[in-house]
């Protein structure tokens, strides 16, 4: 087995600072505001796996994020090494009715995603490793006002996986890896409740039926998770065909999250005001409000527990490597999301009245991934990439929540030894994704989505920031 | 990247050959994988017609025959004029049989669903995103700008269509583009159907005035690019109301039972009388004399006398604010560059045509007022509301240059 190249010494407690760093608490920890591969998949765990645009597989950076990239790559490593870095995404979005032709932006909010990778030669073929990274999540934020509201105006997951890992090398030329996964998840869903489609108590009628507005805002409802524990499992295998030639191919599991929280709910001035002769039956002038504020206090709508869950899916990755020359080596994966595992989102409310269910119906995707490497200099290497992502999310699907679909992405990053020890890769990555339609109001009650109710598009793209330290020791 | 190698001299060909092969293979992979979907365009007549909002009152709002339900509500010229539009109109639907239900046979009074007067059925579901018809049957000119104001006359279809809003509030929320005002009819139509004209229930024309500017400065300012308006219908040309000369010749011609007498007073002038300059309305002359005189209790029509009546005086009042309004309605649209439309000519074609009966045919309860009104003799009838938007089809055409095509209308006899 090749022996990792930009290995490099260093004081453990430079790591563990970078890693106290990038994990402070009060940061976007794990989620990004578009999720850069299909649905809220996330593949920035290495900034040097980004320039070559994840197409990794076959031999992983080696930074020690063969940990995610492939465990079965990690044996023959000798000595201690340490890789501590961050993905920085910065995401554009925007959705144009279709009737007025005007756009609503998201929220901007750059999100960080850490990564430590840190593992050990044990002997000529057994290593150990550790990783700790975010494969999935997601943030949206859209103004509270947004026509989109009623599905989604602040919402994130965030996700961080802790992976022991052991790989062996089974012959000269085959390894293989596996790794325990310990998933920990938060979710948070931030809602407005349209007072149109909800029925007026004691009648069989909704308030939308007596003439309050389509789109009447009058509760926000939030659902904040506490950090909830998932298991799963990682494995990889790589083989070294000749010296030019590597494959390489890994399975992670998919995690079943179940999330326990806290609903809260608000009320929302609808500035209307009910005229006399009302078949309400209130006086002139009687706001709406006040004929809904009594749910906020000792109605359904006070604040409770709540729970969901959520299946991270499962991926196979596969792909080779080709070594042109000592200068060059280009390298292509194939990467296969299980998207169709997350069908719905269950909500479940202490007040059963309450419960939802959002209807995502996902599919599986897939993605293509090319990378090169061209090395500049004995310490400065070039990384170029190329993803193509088809969309996890049916067009019926496409929403505020998650506004993903097709996407491009393009990629190019330096890597420097610094000194014998220490290496830094930096990487640019830019996300361009097809504008796509969709839709801003939710599927009526009891009825499926469809893209009948899409109403305009959805414009999506994101620069993308890599950097990763690395250390030998 | 990955992989620690015994340096070569450089080769920068081979470094720029590398860019090339990527470079190349980028863009081939990009173009062949980019696929944007787009907006799905409103195909309207005109961009001007982007968004349409028509605000008013029973006549914009699609009520006939006394009712009003979806049936009647696309009847409304409003509703025809999008459809030449091209543009996405959504009206507040009124499930069947209405709210109240149109009459069938307003002698009878008979409705349709076999509904009575007070009932309604709601809005249907589901309800639209945006309603674009956010006129309201009974508005008058303060309507428009406020349900709570002490002169406000808000009804329950006030609340079933705006739900706690004013008409210029829900025409912003529609954000339209283009606005058709037809109001001011209630401003005198009270009057004119009890047959008592006060200074207290004719609107001033100035106030008029007033309220006609704070509605269009309101819709201007919520983005309305252009409209049209149109002028208040002279309300005595309708047949609800009957010259006072028409009661005196079907009682010449033995046309009403015996305890039915019409004074002489409602005799042509060249006979003494002032029939012809006076107007009886419909719900007092047929439901409450006529109706009375068929339970053989014996009543005298007075046209010199009866309050009930208009006389030659309170019509000259309703003309002549009416008038008024409509030279301001004329002023604010040509201020303003929108079009209008006076239907008053219209309305003096077809009656001088015969096809407005100045005395209701109560021998045929389905076709009491004829083919121009609808049963309850003050709002048009379907076939109006084509001939009103083939009018209004006109005159937007010459104020903006478009190219709308009129509508179909069938055959008048």
């Amino acid at each position: 087995m090749r022996r990792p190249a930009w290995l490099l010494g260093g004081p453990p407690g430079a790591t563990l600072l970078l890693v106290a760093v990038t994990l402070v608490p009060g940061w976007h920890l794990v989620t990004a505001q578009a999720a850069e591969a299909q649905g809220f998949g996330l593949y920035q765990q290495s900034a040097c796996a980004m320039a070559l645009g994840g197409a990794v597989v076959a031999r992983p950076c080696d930074d020690g994020s063969a940990v995610f990239f492939n465990p079965g790559a990690l044996a023959g490593s000798e000595g201690w090494k340490a890789s501590v870095g961050t993905a920085v995404i910065a995401s554009d979005g925007r959705f144009t009715s279709d009737r007025t032709r005007t756009g609503t932006d998201m929220e901007p909010d750059p999100s960080v995603i850490p990564h430590f990778f840190v593992h050990h030669g044990t002997s000529d073929r057994l290593a150990l490793g550790l990783g700790v990274y975010s494969p999935y999540g997601f943030s949206s934020e859209w103004p509270q006002d947004f026509e989109g509201a009623f599905i989604s105006f602040r919402s994130s997951l965030e996700s961080l996986y802790v992976q022991p890992t052991a790989s062996y090398q089974v012959s000269d030329r085959i390894s293989v890896g596996a790794g325990v996964v310990a998933a920990f998840s938060r979710v948070e869903l931030n809602r407005t409740v349209d007072l149109s489609q909800e029925s007026v108590p004691g009648t069989g009628v909704t308030w939308g039926q007596l003439g309050i507005p389509r789109g009447t805002a009058f509760a926000s409802v939030g659902l904040e998770s506490d950090w909830g524990t998932g298991w799963g499992g990682h494995f990889g295998i790589q083989a070294q065909v000749n010296d030019r030639i590597d494959l390489g191919l890994r399975f992670l599991t998919p995690v079943n999250m179940n999330y326990d929280g806290a609903a809260t709910f608000r009320q929302l001035e609808t500035g209307l005001v009910i005229p006399g002769q009302n078949p309400l039956g209130v006086p002139a002038g009687t706001p709406v409000d006040a004929l809904v504020e009594d749910a906020f206090d000792d109605g359904p709508l006070v604040d409770q527990e709540g729970r969901t869950g959520i299946t991270f899916p499962a991926q196979v990755v596969g792909g080779a490597r080709y070594e042109l020359s000592p200068e060059l080596a280009l390298s292509l994966d194939l990467h296969w999301f299980n998207w169709s595992t997350f069908d719905q989102v269950e909500l479940r409310f202490a007040d059963p009245a309450l419960d939802d269910v959002l209807e995502q119906n996902y599919e599986d995707a897939w993605a293509i991934r090319v990378g090169g490497r061209y090395r500049l200099a004995p310490d400065w290497a070039l990384g170029l990439g190329y993803i193509h992502n088809t969309a996890a999310s049916p067009p019926e699907s496409m929403t505020p929540l998650v506004p993903e679909g097709d996407r491009n992405h393009f990629t190019a990053g330096l890597g420097w030894q610094a000194t014998s020890r220490v290496a830094v890769h930096g990487t640019y990555h830019r996300l361009v994704q097809n504008d796509r339609r969709g839709r801003t109001q939710p599927a009526p009650d009891g009825q499926a989505p469809t893209t009948d109710l899409n109403n305009g598009l959805y414009e999506v793209d994101a620069h993308l920031f890599g950097l990763t330290l690395t250390l030998e020791f | 990247m990955s992989g620690k190698r015994t340096c070569r001299p450089r080769s920068y060909e081979a470094l720029v050959r590398f860019l090339a092969v990527i470079a190349a293979g980028l863009l081939v992979l990009s173009l062949t994988a980019c696929d944007d979907e787009g907006l799905v365009a409103v195909q309207t007549q005109d961009d001007l017609f982007t968004s349409y909002v028509a605000l008013g009152n029973s006549i914009t709002a699609g009520f006939q025959s006394d009712g009003i339900n979806l049936t009647t509500q696309d009847e409304s010229y409003a509703v025809l004029l999008a459809g030449q539009m091209g543009t996405r109109f959504d009206t507040p639907a009124l499930n069947m049989p209405g709210c109240p239900p149109p009459l069938v046979n307003p002698l009878t009074g008979q409705r349709v669903g076999d509904g009575e007067p007070n009932t309604c059925a709601i809005r249907a579901t589901p309800v639209p995103p945006v309603v674009n018809n956010v006129a309201v049957p009974g508005a008058a000119s303060l309507d428009i700008l406020s349900n709570l104001d002490e002169e406000s006359r808000p009804n329950p279809l006030t609340t079933l269509i705006l739900g706690g809003r004013t008409q210029l509030q829900a025409a912003a929320d529609a954000e339209a583009t283009f606005a058709s005002v037809w109001i001011g009819n209630n401003d005198v139509l009270e009057p004119a159907i009890t047959g008592v004209v006060t200074e207290q229930n004719v609107t001033p024309v100035a106030a008029f005035e007033t309220r006609l500017q704070d509605v269009l400065d309101g819709l201007e300012a919520a983005g309305v690019q252009g409209g049209v308006l149109i002028g208040v219908a002279d309300v005595t040309l309708i047949p609800h109301l009957s010259p006072g000369v028409a009661y005196w010749l079907v009682d010449q011609e033995g046309g009403f039972p015996d305890p039915f007498e019409v004074h002489e007073s409602c005799a042509p002038a060249d006979l003494g009388g002032v029939g012809e300059a006076t107007l009886v309305p419909f719900g007092y002359g047929i439901f409450e004399l006529l109706g009375r005189a068929l339970a053989g209790v014996p009543v005298t029509l007075n046209c010199a006398q009866d309050q009930r009546v208009l006389s030659g005086q309170e019509i000259q009042t309703l003309v002549t604010t009416v008038a008024g309004y409509n030279q301001a309605l004329e002023a604010q649209a040509q201020a303003r560059g929108w079009a209008y439309l006076d239907p008053n000519p219209i309305f003096v074609q077809l009656s001088q045509q015969g096809l407005i009966p100045p005395f209701p045919n109560l021998a045929a309860p389905t076709e009491l007022f004829g083919p121009i009104f609808s049963l309850d003799g003050v709002h048009p009838s379907a076939l109006t509301h084509r001939l009103i938007t083939n009018e209004l089809v006109d005159v937007i055409n010459q104020e903006y240059g478009t190219g709308l095509q009129p509508v179909e209308v069938p055959q008048l006899n």
